[in-house]
C-alpha cells in the first residue's frame, strides 16, 4: 500500500476525482455558509436532487455544464485552468488544492484582470534609465568633443544645454525622451 | 501458529516534509482501518485519500477531517484523530504522533487504526477509547521507532 507515486497517477479518473472533489468541497463549504441543503441547491440550479446526491458521492463525472449550474445557483464563480507544476512535473504530491489559488486570489486584492493584477504588483525593474540624465551625459560628451575639436562653445547664447544641438538621430532614439524609461524583464 | 505481529505502514506522505498519514496493523481484534481501506469502493478510497492529501497540505476541512480538543471528553482524546466520508457515513479513528523526535521534532504523522460506519453524527467515544489505547500500545511504540518505516513506507513486524 505505500507508494511513492500519487494516486491521481494511477488513471485518469482518479485524477478527475481529486479535481472535482476539491470542487465539491468549496461548494459543500458556501452551502454551509449560506444554510443551503442539497434540495436547495438542486431547485436553485435547475439540477435533480438525485444528481446533485450523485455528484457529491461520485464528484468524478462532473460535467462543466452541472458545475456552471450549481456554482451560478449559489451566486458563485467558476474558473477551470490547466497549470505546469514545475516543482513536481512527475505528480509526485498530485494536483495543488484549489483553495491555495483561491486564497492566493484573495491575498492579491481579487484582481478582475491582468491591468488590476499588474497595478498591484508590477514587475521589478532591472534597470532604470533616467532619460534626463542621459540627455545631460550625452550633452556633456558633446561639450567636450567640440572643446577638443575647437569647433564652438558649449552652450549656446540663451544658456540652453547641448542637448539642443545633439544630432538628430541621438534626440530620436527612445532612450533619450523626456521622464522616466523603464526596462522590464522578458 | 504464527504470532500476530504489529507494523506500520506509511499509506501517503513518505516523502511529505510535514506530514504522513499510516495505517496500523495489530494483534487486537478491533484494529481494522487496514484491511477495510483496502477493501473500500473506489470512490470511498479516492475520497479518503482526497483527504489525506488536504490534511498533508495543512487545508482546513472539517468535514473530512479533525481532531478532539479539551472541551471535548474531558480532553480524553486530544491526539486523537479521525478521518470521515459524512455522505457515506464512515470514519476511520487514530492518533496523532511526532515519531521522529530527534530528526525532525515537527514531523506529524497520523496512525489510522479503526474504521467505524454509523449514521450518527457524533463520534463513539469507543472508537476514539481504543485509538488512544493504540497509541501508547508498547508494541505500537515500538514500531514507530522503526527507521525502514521512513525509509521505505512500511516498518518491519514486531
Amino acid at each position: 500500500m505505500s507508494q511513492t507515486r500519487h494516486w491521481t497517477d494511477r488513471s485518469v479518473e482518479d485524477f478527475a476525482y481529486s479535481v472535482a472533489s476539491d470542487f465539491i468541497d468549496l461548494l459543500r463549504e458556501e452551502m454551509d455558509r449560506l444554510g443551503w441543503s442539497k434540495s436547495r441547491l438542486a431547485k436553485a440550479a435547475k439540477v435533480s436532487k438525485g444528481r446533485i446526491t450523485q455528484i457529491f458521492q461520485n464528484p468524478s463525472n462532473l460535467e462543466m455544464i452541472t458545475m456552471a449550474k450549481v456554482a451560478k445557483a449559489l451566486r458563485m464563480k467558476l474558473t477551470v485552468f490547466p497549470y505546469r507544476d514545475l516543482d513536481d512535473p512527475n505528480n509526485e504530491r498530485g494536483p495543488i488544492n484549489s483553495e491555495v489559488f483561491r486564497l492566493c486570489w484573495e491575498k492579491a486584492k481579487r484582481p478582475a484582470d491582468m491591468w488590476a493584477f499588474e497595478a498591484q504588483h508590477p514587475a521589478t525593474p532591472s534597470v532604470v534609465l533616467d532619460a534626463a540624465r542621459l540627455n545631460d551625459n550625452l550633452a556633456f560628451q558633446w561639450d567636450v568633443y567640440l572643446r577638443s575639436s575647437g569647433t564652438g562653445t558649449s552652450r549656446n547664447q540663451t544658456g540652453n544645454r547641448m542637448t539642443r544641438q545633439l544630432p538628430i538621430e541621438l534626440l530620436d532614439s527612445q532612450n533619450t525622451q523626456s521622464g522616466v524609461e523603464e526596462v522590464w524583464d522578458a | 501458529m504464527a504470532k500476530a505481529s504489529c507494523s506500520i505502514t506509511i499509506t501517503v506522505g513518505l516523502k511529505h516534509a510535514r506530514r504522513a498519514v499510516a495505517f496500523l496493523s495489530h494483534p487486537a481484534s478491533f484494529v481494522d482501518g487496514v484491511t477495510t481501506f483496502e477493501a473500500l469502493s473506489v470512490n470511498s478510497e479516492r475520497h479518503y485519500r482526497r483527504g489525506f492529501d488536504l490534511w498533508l497540505g495543512n487545508a482546513r476541512r472539517p468535514k473530512r477531517y479533525h481532531g478532539f480538543d479539551h472541551s471535548e471528553y474531558k480532553g480524553k482524546y486530544t491526539r486523537c484523530f479521525t478521518f470521515k466520508n459524512v455522505d457515506a457515513g464512515e470514519r476511520f479513528y487514530g492518533f496523532l504522533c511526532r515519531p521522529k523526535t530527534s530528526a525532525d521534532p515537527h514531523f506529524e504523522m497520523c496512525v489510522l487504526v479503526c474504521y467505524a460506519k454509523k449514521k450518527r453524527d457524533e463520534t463513539d467515544p469507543t472508537q476514539l477509547e481504543r485509538a488512544e489505547k493504540m497509541r501508547k500500545d508498547p508494541l505500537v511504540l515500538s514500531a514507530l521507532t522503526d527507521p525502514n518505516l521512513f525509509m521505505k513506507g512500511v516498518g518491519k513486524n514486531i
